[in-house]
């Protein structure tokens, strides 16, 4: 046996004519046709040969009968990918045709034809619900850009092109045998020398673009996982983009007041950080204290300020403004609370929202975003030239 | 696609009739080119894309398989579909006769 090379299929299987003149292009160039895969078509390496293939669609394995019969017509089987299977002749001999009723062969497609059109009825259907969903996601979503900062934005754009490349797959498919089937029909036999380069440098081109998206939008979650992480925030100070309580309260009375451990995080002060294309560097800090002997103005129990810091290194600067109205939107609970611009800084733009003991902070500068949220007794004019001073000397 | 008594296509006509003898597919063939006096050369791929629909519609049985070949015979819609198929041939040929007295 020969050496057996592989190629790449590029062009589909239910291009019967361009894929039998192919097969016997290579031939004649000592390539002869062994086996289909999905991939791959496996030639086997030898002498140049004039071989003429047919492409037979035949829905029950052929009985060694049938193939008795095929061969005493000078046909032999080469192989076979599903119904489709593949034989060759000699091209000097004279033998029948394969098929010698084109009007025949054309009801011999009518259940391939049929399979196809309800596939492609199903993927429509699916695609509906997919684009439904995706667009849903978005459009009735009230904040969308943190979703897409924090979500699968990225991928799902992919999987979007992923999909369309397969429906349109699909379509091409059903297009192809239901354009054969009706020209069989007519009486017109199929051309077993149909030109195939461009078609399968066309289809080669396509997967080309389309191999590495697939696998690119395989590979986001991953890096997404892989970059996630979670640990408990050092009391000490830190480089990361956080407001602390210590400078906020100024009172050495303060302490650290630990919450829930899991996983040897502590929940209450924990520093989460994530990935992700839009936004590679996503902070989520938690930080919560207490002061001994001292009590909330309203004498509910010990004073125990805490506080929240998200913090957003965006890749596009003009995400920032709809990020910090989509955070404002998704951290502002009560609708009549007024949000307040803070203007003379050096920042791009400041908002403030005071919800009794609850005051937010959200601005933006360049592609960074910040948002605090702090519970406690002190005055919000006191915090914004902390958050203000975060946000434009932080460097990763 | 099942026969619904339009006009048949030559392969189909002319199986159904070497079928008049019950056959195995092998020698159908030579049946076919005995019964067309050497007219028609069918292709061994289009004999099995008719047996496979003929069979679907019941215009042929499978009278015996065992395994290594199997053996046809044309049933009674078939006969009935040949016969109706063989008088509008007939008939169109009748009808043609005028052309006779032209050439």
């Amino acid at each position: 046996m020969g050496k057996l090379v592989k190629r790449l299929m590029l062009d589909d299987i239910y291009a019967i004519g361009r894929n039998e003149s192919w097969f016997s292009d290579m031939a004649k160039k000592g390539l002869h046709l062994k086996k289909l895969g999905r991939m791959f078509v496996y030639f086997e390496k030898g002498e140049s040969k004039k071989t003429k293939y047919r492409i037979d669609i035949i829905k029950e394995k052929p009985s060694q009968e049938q193939l008795d019969v095929y061969h005493d017509c000078g046909w032999d089987i080469v192989t076979n990918s599903g119904d489709f299977h593949i034989f060759s002749a000699d091209e000097k001999s004279c033998t029948t045709e394969l098929h010698t009723d084109p009007v025949e062969q054309g009801f011999s497609l009518s259940e391939l034809n049929k399979r196809l059109k309800v596939n492609t009825i199903i993927i429509s259907f699916a695609m509906l619900l997919f684009f439904g969903m995706i667009f849903s996601i978005y459009f009735f979503n009230d904040e969308p850009f943190l979703y897409m900062i924090k979500g699968q934005f990225v991928q799902q754009m992919l999987l979007v092109v992923v999909e369309l490349y397969v429906f349109y797959s699909v379509i091409r498919n059903y297009a192809a045998i239901s354009s054969l089937k009706k020209s069989l029909l007519q009486g017109k036999a199929i051309n077993h020398k149909e030109e195939y380069r461009r078609a399968r440098l066309l289809a080669g081109i396509l997967a080309g673009l389309f191999l590495p998206v697939s696998l690119f939008t395989i590979f986001i979650p991953f890096a997404e996982i892989a970059r996630s992480k979670n640990y408990t925030l050092p009391e000490a100070s830190t480089n990361l983009p956080v407001i602390r309580l210590a400078d906020i309260e100024q009172n050495p009375g303060l302490t650290r007041e630990t919450g829930y451990y899991g996983n040897d995080v502590d929940w209450a002060n924990r520093v989460s950080f994530d990935w992700s294309l839009l936004a590679p560097v996503q902070y989520e800090i938690d930080e919560r204290g207490m002061v001994n002997g001292e009590m909330w103005e309203d004498k509910s129990g010990e004073y125990s300020p805490s506080i929240t810091t998200r913090f957003y290194k965006l890749t596009f600067r003009s995400m920032a403004e709809n990020l910090t109205l989509d955070l404002i939107s998704r951290y502002v609970y009560r609708d009549d609370t007024e949000i307040k611009a803070v203007d003379g800084l050096k920042l791009d733009k400041m908002y403030i929202a005071e919800e009794g003991t609850r005051k937010q902070i959200f601005a933006y500068s360049g592609k960074q975003v910040i948002h605090v949220a702090y519970y406690g007794k002190m005055k919000i004019e006191d915090i914004i030239p902390l958050v203000s001073e975060k946000l434009l000397s932080y460097q990763e | 696609m099942s026969y619904t008594g339009s006009p048949m296509t030559e392969a189909m006509y002319y199986i159904l009739l070497a079928l008049m003898n019950p056959n195995h597919g092998y020698q159908l063939m030579d049946a076919i080119k005995q019964v067309s006096k050497g007219r028609i050369k069918m292709g061994p791929g289009t004999l099995y894309g008719v047996l496979t629909r003929l069979e679907k519609d019941k215009l042929l049985v499978i009278l015996n398989d065992d395994g290594r070949r199997k053996t046809y015979a044309i049933t009674e819609a078939g006969t009935t579909a040949l016969k109706a198929e063989y008088k509008r041939l007939k008939d169109m040929i009748q009808d043609g006769i005028i052309l006779e007295e032209r050439l």
